[in-house]
């Protein structure tokens, strides 16, 4: 995490075992409670949009961790292999990283058009993988029908979902710029 | 030096490419089912179940708050069908009650009919009660006659008075015309028992005892040798005595062992009435004197049936 040059290691520690317990209760909440709120069997991703909050917030490295962290517990709860989900959002923390440096990200539309863009990329890298290991699936129908909804849904949610991240009260500084 | 300041510079990209080249890796290898892949699922599925337990709970009470709104019809429809269901229940509950009943009273008198082997006893059940008479399904079809003494398995019942072709009637204790002859089993003291004939009250009297004989309260009255009846038979307890101021003589109020109005199946004693028959020379025979017959017909009931 970003935090500043005289930030006490303990509580360094402190802020990183928060990320890793929301990390695994957010991946838990989607493979659970989110059900609940299903439309027509399209889901937000949370995982994805905690991976983009932490590439805006704290840059590219927290949110490949967060993707890396993630992307395992999405693989194992949804029954995919292990790496496919942590591909997509590696890329997609390492990308959102890299663009929020140039983004003006406190409007939360260009916050929810990031959701947006990143989830079709998470999408497009998501059903290339696909592709590639099974070869006679309908990649773009899938793409159509399945993703691109969902980056719709996920987009959505974002303004509830950063709301609700921004009022976590996090241990330490969590201003950009400043070393892990 | 430079190598570590380069390597710091592009640290996120190093990174990537890691992780990239790891998830590549992860992916070719086809992990799924190792040691690794086997134990991340494991943990995960444990860290679900709490969640999981949450969400079933959370789903029930939700369903339990907005199932009636959203299906109010099903609902409606469900509770007409559970109403239906419930009446037809009680029906069979009830019939079940009612078999129930019946089987015990059934065996009840099995074990009274082993229980009296001297006898022979023709089952019948009571159809119709009315001012202490009591219609059974048996009638001259089924050999029953005349004055034969009616009992169930918890004692005297009355006497066939009116025979028909499938039904009979008899007189219980209830009816002020029956007149048994009895007497006490504690101290064999003889009298005569008849029905008050009042509907509300089930208490007979016991007439004919002499001021010194000892009867007591709760003492059981049985039927007498001499009577119809076979000996023994319970009739009732002893209530309560009354003894006159002027008179050798007491009565005794007794509450009948059975009570006419609950009794559903009795007995008619076939074997005892054929004995009092030939002892009355009512017997069917050809030739048989049934001009006593057609004198007793035009004496009263209390006249005919006491001993």
């Amino acid at each position: 995490m970003n935090v500043a040059y005289d930030t006490p290691r303990g509580v360094v520690t402190r802020a990183n075992v928060y990320w890793a317990i929301l990390v695994v209760v957010t991946v838990l909440v989607e493979s659970t409670w989110l059900g609940m709120i299903r439309i027509q069997g399209v889901l937000p991703d949370l995982v994805l949009l905690l991976v983009v909050y932490f590439g805006i917030i704290q840059g590219e490295e927290r949110a490949m961790m967060t993707g890396l962290f993630g992307g395992v517990l999405q693989d194992v709860a949804g029954d995919t292999g292990l790496g496919h989900h942590v591909l997509c959002l590696v890329i997609v923390g390492f990308l959102v990283g890299q663009i929020s440096h140039r983004l003006i990200t406190d409007n939360p539309a260009v916050k929810t058009g990031l959701v947006f863009c990143a989830s079709m990329v998470h999408a497009i890298i998501y059903v290339m993988v696909d592709y590639v290991q099974t070869p006679d699936i309908d990649a773009l129908n899938m793409l159509a029908v399945s993703h691109v909804p969902r980056a719709f849904y996920t987009a959505l949610a974002t303004p509830l979902v950063f709301y609700l991240l921004d009022r976590i009260r996090w241990p330490v500084s969590v201003a950009r710029g400043g070393p892990n | 030096m430079a190598i570590t300041r380069r390597i710091a510079e592009h640290r996120s990209v190093l990174v990537l490419v890691f992780l990239v080249v790891l998830s590549l890796t992860s992916l070719a290898s086809g992990t799924r089912g190792g040691t690794i892949d086997s134990s991340i699922r494991g943990a995960v599925e444990i860290a679900k179940l709490p969640f999981l337990k949450v969400m079933t709970y959370m789903e029930g009470g939700i369903g339990y708050i907005t199932g009636p709104i959203i299906a109010y019809d099903n609902v409606v429809e469900e509770n007409k069908a559970l109403r239906l269901e419930k009446a037809t229940l009680l029906k069979n509950d009830a019939a079940y009650n009612e078999w129930r009943a019946e089987n015990e009273r059934l065996t009840e008198i099995i074990g009274f009919k082993q229980s009296e082997p001297g006898l022979t006893l023709k089952p019948a059940r009571v159809v119709l009660r009315y001012q202490g008479i009591l219609t059974i399904d048996r009638g001259s079809v089924d050999g029953i006659r005349e004055s034969m003494s009616v009992i169930s398995s918890d004692g005297v019942v009355g006497l066939v008075t009116r025979v028909h072709w499938r039904t009979s009637n008899v007189i219980t204790l209830q009816n002020a015309n029956c007149k048994i002859d009895a007497m006490v089993s504690r101290t064999r003291v003889r009298g005569s028992v008849q029905g008050t004939g009042s509907d509300l009250s089930r208490i007979c009297t016991m007439t004919n005892l002499y001021i010194q004989d000892d009867v007591r309260e709760n003492d059981l009255v049985v039927t007498s040798p001499d009577s119809v009846f076979p000996g023994g038979l319970p009739i009732g307890r002893v209530r309560a005595v009354q003894r006159g101021r002027e008179t050798l003589l007491q009565t005794a109020d007794i509450v009948p062992a059975v009570d006419p109005f609950q009794i559903e199946e009795v007995f008619v004693v076939m074997g005892a009435d054929l004995k009092w028959e030939n002892l009355a020379g009512l017997d069917d025979s050809p030739g048989g004197p049934r001009a006593v017959e057609e004198l007793l017909d035009t004496q009263t009931l209390q006249e005919r049936y006491a001993p």
